[in-house]
């Protein structure tokens, strides 16, 4: 019988410090804002934008679109910083007919609603915890193209 | 002299037969010479048995031995009671248990809707009339949505802006 209410002591005890660990670092995760980037960039084989108001991308998300896409030059149309607070929705207007809606799911996850004159055109789930960006992308006048880029801070 | 018989001279030696079944049994010792020579030796065996039995004796009376019982008794029923209640690990546990349950049930329900948003890292749900291709760039560790369709949305044209 001592035996018995040793080891419920023990097991009643790791319980209760497991949970008393885990319910405040879950809570504080879900709470957290998440904070990113949102670009809007023109993907172009010119070698210069007619835009004296567009930037040239930072050299490193510009190597990983040269990775995957076929352009050879990268504007920076746009850049807004964002702060979505746990369980919150952010819209920012990137340009005249580009917004993107950003809802902090908690845990790090994010959905993004990208929208094109007012019309919701695709909504994407990611995972923020990977620091990984996400990129929205589509074809543009001219053979151009345009990239809506959310990428964590 | 079989086994049945030897049995019945035992019985007879400890006085559990009948009278009848003790006539003939006396009857038997008298006339064989085997029968009675055991009868003899299983009598001998009983009397030495019955008078050497050993008498343990209590060093001290009766009454005394009993009541260091009682005192013995009657001093653990007077440990204070709350020393008795500390003692005991099940004071806090029926308060802990609980509780600890509680806290369980209250973490499963927090982490339970994380676990569900952690399977699928990246989900999409293109809106009507739109669609789109998803990948997932390993070398350069990114996840491009490319809309696909009919119409081009001109958002970074620099024409459009001007």
């Amino acid at each position: 019988m001592t035996g018995f209410w040793q080891r419920a002591v023990v097991v009643t005890t790791a319980l209760f410090i497991w949970t008393a660990a885990v319910i405040p670092a879950v809570a504080g995760v879900k709470d957290d804002q998440v904070k990113l980037r949102a670009q809007l960039i023109w993907g172009t084989n010119d070698e210069k934008s007619p835009n004296p108001d567009h930037k040239d991308l930072n050299p490193e998300l510009r190597k990983k679109l040269s990775g995957v896409f076929k352009w050879k030059n990268y504007f920076e149309v746009k850049n807004q910083e964002m702060a979505v607070p746990g369980k919150g929705t952010k819209r920012v207007r990137l340009s005249n007919q580009c917004e993107v809606e950003v809802k902090n799911l908690g845990s790090g996850m994010i959905s993004a609603k990208l929208f094109g004159e007012g019309k919701l055109l695709v909504e994407q789930r990611q995972n923020f915890t990977l620091k990984e960006p996400l990129v929205l992308g589509g074809h543009d006048k001219n053979k151009t193209a345009w990239f809506v880029v959310l990428s964590p801070m | 002299m079989n086994t049945n018989e030897e049995l019945k001279l035992q019985a007879y030696a400890d006085g559990e037969l009948s009278p009848r079944e003790a006539a003939k049994v006396a009857a038997l010792i008298e006339r064989d010479g085997e029968a009675r020579a055991l009868f003899t030796e299983l009598k001998r065996t009983k009397d030495l048995l019955a008078a050497n039995e050993p008498e343990i004796l209590l060093p001290e009376s009766r009454e005394f031995h009993w009541s260091k019982i009682a005192r013995e008794i009657e001093r653990h029923e007077s440990r204070p009671a709350m020393v008795r209640r500390f003692a005991s690990p099940a004071w806090w546990l029926k308060y802990f248990s609980p509780v600890a349950a509680t806290a369980l049930i209250a973490a499963m329900v927090i982490i339970y809707p994380n676990i569900t948003d952690n399977e699928s890292d990246a989900q999409t749900a293109p809106a009507p009339e739109t669609s789109s291709v998803v990948f997932r760039s390993q070398s350069e560790g990114m996840t491009v949505v490319w809309l696909q369709g009919d119409e081009n949305y001109e958002f970074a044209n620099p024409e459009s802006d001007l």
